[in-house]
């Protein structure tokens, strides 16, 4: 009974929290409607900025995420079943959040529409975009088929809102026989086997890719950039999903599996050191390289007015403190330092993303341009908090509202 | 020998004089002899010669000549004289007035009325198939100041924001003092045969147009700026709606027609503001038949634009000569603005 | 060979001998064999290898329209840029009426005006007579086309400044209406009044202000009437009483009648309408002698140095560009500024890839500088050092033209079809003081004119009269009829031997082996070096005898109008004369007395020497520069030396002399000063430094709004000459100046203005009330000189009529400009308006060759029916003497101590007014600081007038201060840090651009920037107040202003950078100004010495 009424309570603050938030990042959003990308301190030599870092770093975790979710239902990876619904939902949520970003930055948000208006087909960004919504389509038969059977339980259980919005989720499939679970397995496997090539070549790798064929930027110009995204993404995906498990189970009051949570651990672990030595690899060639925009972009990475996104955030938070947490394996089996290494990680990665971004713009394309100087303006980083909010809602309504958790396990 | 002599002649190299002098045909007739196988007035015919000698020679103008010999001649040689080519007349060496043409009754070829007539047809070629021009333009860097004029005179022309200026004038140092030079780069937008802006554009809002400028419908852009990280020479610019508010009055009254569409006044929220620009090589000055506002303006006359595909055009001459190099040609780009060193 | 053995007959072989034709068989048969298969070799290599490509970069021809602005006759008036002082001929385009606003109409762009070959180098201008309609079309025969010839003539070239005067017109910082100051002056605070009241406060006085008015001010009476009576009163015959009370409502002093009537005292300060508000309103309406222009500040020192190096008239030194084969140009920056760029550097450009050797003498690497051969970094200051090492190496290898030299006269000359003559074998009076040239009559020589110069004949040895020598002797020391002489040229080589090569070298800070090199060069093209000098050597106090130096060089090989050479045309058109004569005012008052800046007049001459003890002077006085020391202004009012000022008229175009005047920051002080000067007018465009400080601020329309005629400097091979006329009204309450001094005279009942003002060819007098009654006068002068110009047809007249209509709107009436002259020569002048000026065609029968020939040719330069050329002459020619020997100096005396004036051109340090050294140069005294700070025209603005252009400062956003690596690094700087940089007297912060392109022991900066008027300071007018535009553009919280890189775009405050004058010495014994050329009267402005100190990073 306490239990209950504290976790009311935690619940009410939590909602008062991310609708401050809100409230708070809404009046960057006012300013970006009556100002425009004035209210940023984008300029035409640095013209992206802290949104689209935002946008490639939502995408890599959607990506990280579903590739999480495949571990269960495509690989069948024994014991990840638990989190393969709150994997595609964290993908799916974190799709919403990315798109949501992009439109932000646009500079005519009122005409998103062309892209589906218009085409061009070499354009990487007009195929990603189709590539999106293919992928969020998949994302969310996925889950369908995941959770249906569970749905068609909680529709028959529950009442109220939950109970009439699992009914309406089942979309009418209200068979539970073994053929029907059978058929939704089978589906599931399918789109998830669709669902890989669409998130490495096509979501992430082609994220990557957006980058990567502008000849004109020699610091992104490069084969291994796209291999990067994906290993990155994979570790903020799996740093996420592992933080979430460990949370979610802490304030439901569920029991760990330490098997599953260290199994999580150390693929975080192994993911972070490949990545960790492929940035290095990209480090070394580009320095080695001698060309002067990499050099330039490297050194302004290490030593420029954002140091300290690359020591501190991305180094530091994304794999020396992660790599400490999880090094011994008695540590990898303690939620709370698998959690810590988590969320380490997940910040971590938002270092990344700037410094995939930011940094290669800085040196002009022309010697005796000027150079590009960025820093995210208060109303950038206002919107910002405030989108990743709306994201963090939809996520708690979502866990609120649907099922998920596989209702076997329950333990509520 | 002469360098305007009547007929080649072949190379001495001294050890050959044998064969050479096999070669030349050392026999002169008697002109008397020829023209006594005519049929006509013989002595007219000689003194016709002679004097044409005098002609020659400087002694008698070619007016003179034909002034003395027309009538002469239309009466002993009829028809044939009338109907044959007059080589003073009709090879328009410019040897004799147009007045004096006129009172013969031929008309007069100038090499300028021929050059003339050439153009012309080689210029409605053109207008009849409009694939056929593809503007290009020459930066000679020997000739740039760096003064900026091209600059500014785009701002004027253009109209465009703080923050946007579609031609910028680079300027690069290199050696030691006393032994300095500077060089002074504009850059305008290439107009890439190859554009990455192209490639990029999810909407294809920009694209090539037939006359090789690259445009950009502001109506259909949506602002995604992936062209600009694109774009290896920073040719493009985000227009974030700035204006000269509190220093220019009515600023924001004269806008552009550019790709030729007149937008009307400057107004917030209204394309182009929250598009990407860049220079489109003045495409509505070319159409109305003036160059680019900064070719006009060239302060040290280093500007150049012209119809790449014309042999005949200035820019086909300096593009294709030995000096030209275009700004990162590794990237495979081929931009259509060439650079003299 | 016959038929039997030949398929075919041979026709080709029928002539051919028996014996011939077997060789020639087997040559034929090898020959085809060996030709092979070149058909096919030649016909695939022909065509270009063709990949077809998809075509993936087009589009589906969405967003292009076919709205292309298209423009005709009636948008387009022609006037004249007036954004620098080069003044180009310009285009106008009128906008279509769009917005609503009080302006008449919008200036959609500015271009250069085709009729002017000012403006369309290197190509020639459109003919004079052809239709204005087709020029604006572009359907005139002759132009290019845009796809073949890069140039279809629409439009002409000017330069950065002058595309921005669409900003100068419509800055929103103008003055609007007549204001009057709230505050103290200099408060920046103002109310609005009407134009009565300003008129009638200006001339009543006004008790708010306690101010008198002008008609309390004024006094005149004529000279000769006064001295009379002066004379009288000093033999005795008049009692100083009487005099007193005769004049003493009228005289400033009747103790000193030479300093002249009261109305000296009625100062008016202005660049330009010279023939108009100086000539006709100040000199003959009001009788004041003091009408004061900028040329202290600007280049008085070259144009006296020059002047005096010449007979003729010859204030500047141009090359002929298109013939030239080696140019030195000299401390100036033809490429950036001269007069001016759009006309000079498209010549040089081409000139230099056409072979022309262009070496450039500057302390650092100008954009000229960036094109030469050589680059001579000079010391600064020290120019007279390089051209005197120069010379003695030409005199010491004999590579001067001897026979040019030896020529004594107009006759001897022209034997050698020489135009010029030297006065090298003239003989001075070396005995005498002021050692004056000798004339025959003072060495007892017959001859027709007693006056003449004398020679020694080399035919007789004899002294004789230098008109009937043939040849004259070039070296001379001896005693004539008892009188010790010696030529110019002994004297000359004299002092150009005072130093060796290697001492000359030292002091010029450069190698002896480069003067080697630029004297070998200069002496070795024959008439086809020139030299091109401008401000760099000329704005020292030294710059007189530096001017003389450098002009001497050119006497050496006597270009003088030989093509190629040196030019001198003063070509223009009769604009005061003619069918009016505008100079002329009926009953006119004559000026006279001491001017207040003091030149033209010995300081002993005057009656103050006797008051004041004799030497030395209480401030300088420029006994032999014209009185246009301007910097002198503001100290002498405060001293009241020689007098006061009561009221100054301030235009302060060209005469912001608060940024203009080295020392200029203390012109407050003595502006602020209410007693020193009564009352202070300005008639300004916006709210400049000087009119901060005014009593009244009138609205002036801007340069594209109102009428003007400025003229051409001599560096043209045809004749021209400009009309500004209005092209549109931006601002309805802005009257030209001279109309409101119209209204102020007509008020004191001055003559000049009103009925019956201007007399015409005929005598008849026409009444003068506007602007247009005078210009368009000025403009019918221009189109009845020499043949007078074609009528306007009546197409030309409507197209006249609308493109006016539609650019002034309500505020033109044609029947007020018809009016000003006769219906028959209206027609005329309108053809020179419609043209903006009359342009010399450089050929007859122009417009065929035109048509037929286009643009794309130099008619001037190669066309044998030339205007430009008279043989190997040009046709406008100086055709006079040239002086070695300036036998006016030494009539003039250094009011400090009463030395005379070198005849001859000398080093000298740069010196204080009394002696002090600044910049030591023949002495090695050592500079209180270890940085010589040297400054130069910006290239991106036009002085001060046009600071309110963004588009400008988004190019150059503040003035860097270049130094050199060595210096850089010995104090720890890099390129776009801040530095602090002491001067003495004040120091400033700035940013260091770090470059070799500058001389080390020297950093410089570009002038113009550090504004402190204009928009740069906030002001309430009415009580309302408006903040400064001292923000910069940009949304971002980062600009980039790093030295040597682009700007981004985004244009800074106008406050930014530092204003170089400002931190100039000022004059050791004045201490209100900064250091001033005794004999040529300039403004030193490159004499600071400065240490810089590191702020901050960048």
């Amino acid at each position: 009974m306490t239990g209950r009424l504290g976790r009311g309570r935690l619940r009410i603050a939590w909602y008062v929290l991310l609708i401050g938030v809100m409230a708070v990042g809404s009046y960057g959003g006012y300013l970006r409607l009556t100002e425009g990308l004035q209210s940023t301190n984008l300029s035409s030599s640095v013209p992206w900025g802290a949104w689209i870092a935002f946008y490639i770093y939502f995408v890599g975790l959607s990506a990280g995420a579903f590739l999480v979710s495949t571990l269960s239902n495509v690989f069948e990876v024994e014991g990840m079943h638990e989190i393969e619904r709150e994997a595609l939902f964290v993908a799916i949520v974190s799709m919403i959040v990315a798109l949501t970003f992009v439109l932000i930055d646009i500079g005519r948000m009122e005409r998103l529409w062309h892209v589906f208006a218009w085409r061009q087909p070499l354009s990487v960004l007009s195929w990603e975009v189709h590539a999106y919504l293919l992928y969020i389509g998949v994302l969310a038969g996925e889950l369908y088929f995941s959770m249906r059977r569970d749905l068609v339980e909680t529709s028959d259980d529950a009442d109220g809102l939950t109970g009439r919005l699992a009914g309406l989720l089942t979309l009418g499939r209200t068979e539970t026989s073994d053929d029907a679970i059978e058929t939704d397995r089978t589906w599931l496997k399918r789109l998830g086997i669709l669902g890989i090539p669409l998130a490495i070549i096509f979501v992430h790798g082609g994220t990557g890719n957006l980058f990567a064929v502008a000849a004109a930027r020699e610091y992104w110009f490069s084969a291994l950039f796209p291999v990067i995204f994906i290993t990155s993404a994979v570790v903020s995906g799996m740093a996420l999903v592992a933080l979430l498990y460990v949370v979610r189970a802490r304030l439901s009051h569920r029991a760990l599996d330490p098997a599953l949570l260290e199994r999580m651990a150390t693929l975080l672990a192994g993911f972070i050191a490949l990545d960790a030595s492929l940035k290095v690899l990209e480090a070394f060639i580009g320095l080695y390289s001698l060309h002067p925009g990499e050099v330039q972009a490297w050194l302004t990475i290490m030593t420029g007015e954002m140091w300290w996104s690359f020591w501190i955030v991305m180094v530091g938070m994304g794999w020396i403190v992660p790599l400490v947490l999880l090094h011994r394996s008695e540590w990898r089996r303690k939620p709370t330092v698998v959690a810590a290494a988590g969320a380490s990680v997940v910040l971590g990665v938002v270092g990344t993303r700037f410094n995939i971004v930011v940094p290669a713009q800085l040196e002009p394309a022309l010697e005796g341009l000027s150079m590009g100087y960025y820093v995210p303006s208060t109303p950038e980083w206002l919107l910002s908090i405030g989108v990743i909010a709306f994201g963090v809602l939809l996520y708690t309504i979502g866990t609120e509202l649907l099922p998920l958790v596989p209702r076997g396990e329950d333990h509520d | 020998m002469s360098a305007d002599g009547p007929m080649p002649g072949v190379p001495e190299t001294g050890s050959d004089a044998e064969t050479y002098d096999a070669m030349v045909d050392v026999e002169a007739t008697d002109p008397r002899d020829e023209l006594a196988k005519t049929t006509y007035r013989t002595d007219l015919g000689v003194k016709m010669a002679e004097d044409a000698r005098k002609v020659s020679n400087g002694e008698l103008s070619s007016e003179a000549y034909w002034t003395k010999y027309d009538a002469e001649a239309a009466a002993e040689f009829g028809d044939a004289y009338r109907e044959t080519p007059n080589p003073a007349v009709d090879c328009a060496e410019g040897t004799i007035g147009d007045e004096t043409a006129e009172s013969l009754g031929c008309s007069v070829g100038t090499m300028a009325s021929i050059a003339e007539g050439l153009e012309e047809s080689d210029r409605k070629g053109e207008t009849d198939d409009e694939d056929d021009t593809r503007w290009g333009m020459v930066i000679d860097l020997q000739k740039c100041i760096g003064c900026e004029s091209c600059t500014v005179a785009c701002k004027a022309e253009n109209r465009t924001p703080p923050g946007v200026s579609y031609n910028v004038v680079l300027e690069r140092e290199e050696g030691e003092f006393p032994n300095v030079t500077r060089t002074n780069v504009p850059r305008p937008c290439m107009q890439c045969e190859n554009p990455p802006c192209v490639q990029v554009c999810p909407v294809s809002a920009t694209y090539k147009m037939d006359n090789g400028v690259v445009n950009i419908d502001y109506d259909r852009c949506i602002g995604c700026r992936y062209c600009m990280v694109a774009c290896p020479y920073d040719a493009r610019y985000f227009d974030f709606g700035e204006n000269y508010d509190g220093e220019f009055t009515e600023e924001g009254a004269v806008t552009s027609p550019e790709y030729g569409m007149d937008r009307g006044p400057r107004e917030d929220g209204e394309s182009p503001v929250g598009n990407v620009r860049k220079c489109n090589f003045c495409h509505h000055r070319l159409e109305r038949g003036e160059e680019p506002a900064c070719v006009e303006t060239c302060v040290g006359d280093a500007r150049y634009m012209g119809n790449l595909e014309d042999t005949d055009s200035e820019v086909n001459e300096l593009a294709s000569s030995s000096r030209a190099f275009q700004l990162k040609e590794k990237e495979g780009t081929d931009p259509n603005v060439y650079y003299l060193k | 060979m016959t038929d039997t053995n030949t398929t075919e007959t041979n026709p080709e072989t029928d002539t051919d001998t028996p014996d011939a034709d077997g060789e020639a068989a087997i040559e034929r048969r090898d020959f085809v064999k060996a030709v092979g298969g070149m058909g096919a070799l030649s016909l695939s290599g022909g065509i270009a290898s063709t990949l077809l490509d998809v075509d993936w970069f087009g589009g589906d021809g969405n967003g292009v329209g076919t709205e292309y602005g298209e423009y005709e006759g009636s948008d387009v008036i022609h006037t004249t840029c007036g954004q620098c002082n080069t003044f180009c001929p310009i285009k106008v385009r009128l906008a279509d009426d769009s917005g609503s606003g009080e302006y008449s109409s919008l200036v959609r762009k500015l271009a250069g005006n085709p009729y002017s070959f000012l403006n369309t180098q290197p190509y020639a201008q459109v003919p004079y007579g052809s239709d204005p309609e087709q020029v604006a079309t572009g359907d005139l025969e002759g132009t290019g086309e845009v796809d073949v010839s890069k140039w279809s003539l629409s439009g002409g070239r000017i330069c950065l400044k002058g595309q921005a005067g669409i900003q100068t017109a419509f800055d929103t910082y103008r003055v609007r209406k007549p204001m009057k100051r709230v505050g103290p002056r200099g408060s920046d605070e103002w109310k609005t009044i009407s134009w009565e009241q300003a008129i009638e406060e200006i001339v009543d006085g006004d008790d708010e202000l306690g101010h008198d008015g002008l008609r309390d001010m004024w006094g005149y009476a004529p000279e000769d009437e006064v001295m009379d009576d002066w004379e009288a009163v000093q033999e005795g015959e008049l009692s100083h009483e009487a005099f007193d009370e005769r004049y003493e409502d009228v005289l400033i002093d009747t103790d000193h009648p030479d300093l002249g009537p009261k109305a000296n005292q009625i100062v008016d300060v202005g660049g330009f309408r010279r023939n108009f508000i100086r000539n006709r309103l100040w000199h003959q309406g009001l009788g004041s002698t003091n009408s004061i222009h900028h040329a202290g500040t600007c280049g008085v020192s070259g144009v006296v140095g020059f002047n005096r190096s010449h007979d003729g008239q010859k204030q500047r030194q141009y090359p002929d560009v298109e013939n030239c084969e080696y140019l030195l140009v000299w401390g100036t920056n033809p490429m950036v500024a001269n007069k001016g760029p759009t006309w000079l550097a498209p010549k040089l450009t081409n000139a230099i890839q056409d072979g022309m050797r262009m070496d450039v003498v500057d302390p650092r690497l100008s954009k000229t500088a960036e094109k030469a051969d050589t680059w001579v970094p000079v010391k600064p200051g020290a120019d007279a050092a390089l051209a005197l090492g120069m010379a003695r190496w030409i005199v010491e290898h004999e590579r001067y033209d001897e026979e040019y030299l030896r020529n004594p006269g107009e006759d001897a000359a022209a034997d050698d079809d020489e135009p010029t003559w030297s006065d090298a074998t003239h003989l001075v009076l070396v005995d005498e003081d002021d050692r004056p040239k000798a004339r025959a009559a003072d060495l007892g020589l017959e001859a027709d004119d007693p006056e003449s110069f004398v020679v020694i004949d080399a035919d007789t040895g004899e002294p004789a009269p230098a008109d009937e020598v043939e040849e004259a002797v070039l070296d001379v020391e001896i005693t004539v009829d008892g009188r010790e002489v010696a030529s110019v040229w002994t004297l000359y080589r004299e002092r150009v031997f005072e130093y060796s090569l290697e001492e000359y070298a030292e002091m010029a800070g450069v190698d002896v082996d480069l003067i080697d090199e630029l004297a070998d060069e200069f002496t070795s093209h024959g008439k086809r070096a020139a030299i091109m000098a401008y401000r760099g050597p000329s704005k020292h106090t030294n710059g007189f005898y530096t001017t003389r130096a450098i002009s001497t060089l050119q006497h050496l090989i006597g270009n003088y109008d030989w093509k190629g050479g040196q030019i001198s045309p003063y070509a223009g058109y009769e604009t005061m004369s003619g069918r009016y004569e505008l100079g002329q005012v009926p009953d006119g008052h004559e000026p006279w007395g001491i001017p207040i800046l003091r030149g033209g007049v010995n300081y002993e001459d005057t009656s103050l020497f006797e008051r004041d003890d004799g030497y030395p002077a209480k401030r300088p006085w420029f006994p032999v520069a014209p009185p246009m020391a301007t910097q002198e202004l503001y100290g002498s009012a405060a001293d009241e030396y020689p007098y006061g000022v009561e009221a100054l008229f301030i235009r302060p175009y060209s005469n912001n002399h608060i940024m203009a005047a080295a020392g200029g920051d203390k012109i407050p002080e003595v502006l602020e000063d209410e007693d020193a000067i009564g009352l202070i007018v300005s008639s300004d465009t916006v709210l400049g430094e000087m009119s901060r400080y005014a009593d009244y601020v009138l609205p002036e329309p801007t340069y594209l709004e109102r009428w003007e005629n400025f003229g051409t400097y001599p560096n043209k091979r045809l004749a021209d000459e400009k009309i500004s006329q209005p092209t549109i009204k931006v601002v309805p309450d802005a009257r030209p100046f001279e109309e409101v001094l119209i209204d102020i005279w007509k008020e004191l009942d001055l003559p000049g203005v009103g009925e019956d003002a201007i007399p015409d060819a005929d005598g008849d007098l026409w009444s003068l009330d506007s602007s247009e009654d005078f210009y368009v006068k000025l403009a019918t002068n221009i189109a009845y000189d020499r043949e007078p110009v074609p009528d306007a047809d009546d197409e030309e007249l409507e197209l006249f009529r609308t493109a006016r209509e539609k650019g002034l709107g309500e505020h033109f009436d044609l029947e007020d400009w018809r009016g000003a002259v006769t219906d028959e020569e209206w027609r005329k002048a309108v053809t020179v308006l419609n043209r903006g000026g009359r342009f010399e065609e450089p050929i007859d029968g122009y417009e065929a060759a035109f048509a037929e020939r286009g643009h794309d040719y130099d008619y001037a330069g190669r066309h044998p029916e030339t205007n430009a050329y008279d043989g190997d002459h040009l046709r406008y020619q100086l055709g006079t003497r040239v002086n070695f020997y300036d036998e006016v100096a030494p009539t003039g005396r250094h009011a400090y101590d009463g030395e005379r004036f070198d005849p001859l051109p000398r080093v000298e340090d740069v010196v204080h007014y009394n002696g002090e050294v600044q910049v030591p140069v023949t002495s090695d005294d050592d500079p209180e600081r270890p940085l010589q700070l040297t400054n130069w025209k910006p290239r991106t603005q036009g002085m001060h007038r046009t600071t309110g252009s963004a588009w400008l400062r988004e190019t150059k956003g503040e003035n860097a201060v270049w130094i050199n690596p060595a210096d850089a690094d010995e104090r720890g700087l890099e390129n776009g840090d801040r530095v602090r940089l002491d001067a003495g007297r004040r120091s400033v912060e700035a940013t260091v651009r770090v470059t070799g392109g500058i001389r080390p022991g020297v950093v410089g900066t570009a002038w113009g920037f550090g504004r402190q008027g204009g928009g740069a300071t906030d002001t309430e007018v009415d009580g309302e107040r408006t903040p400064a535009a001292t923000e910069g553009d940009g949304h971002a919280d980062h600009t980039s202003n790093t030295p040597g890189e682009d700007t981004g775009g985004y244009a800074t405050g106008r406050d930014a950078g530092f204003a170089v004058n400002h931190v100039q010495p000022l004059d050791a014994e004045l201490g209100d100004v900064g250091l001033s050329d005794p004999v040529g009267g300039s403004n030193a402005q490159f004499a600071a010495y400065v240490e810089l100190e590191r702020v901050t990073d960048r």
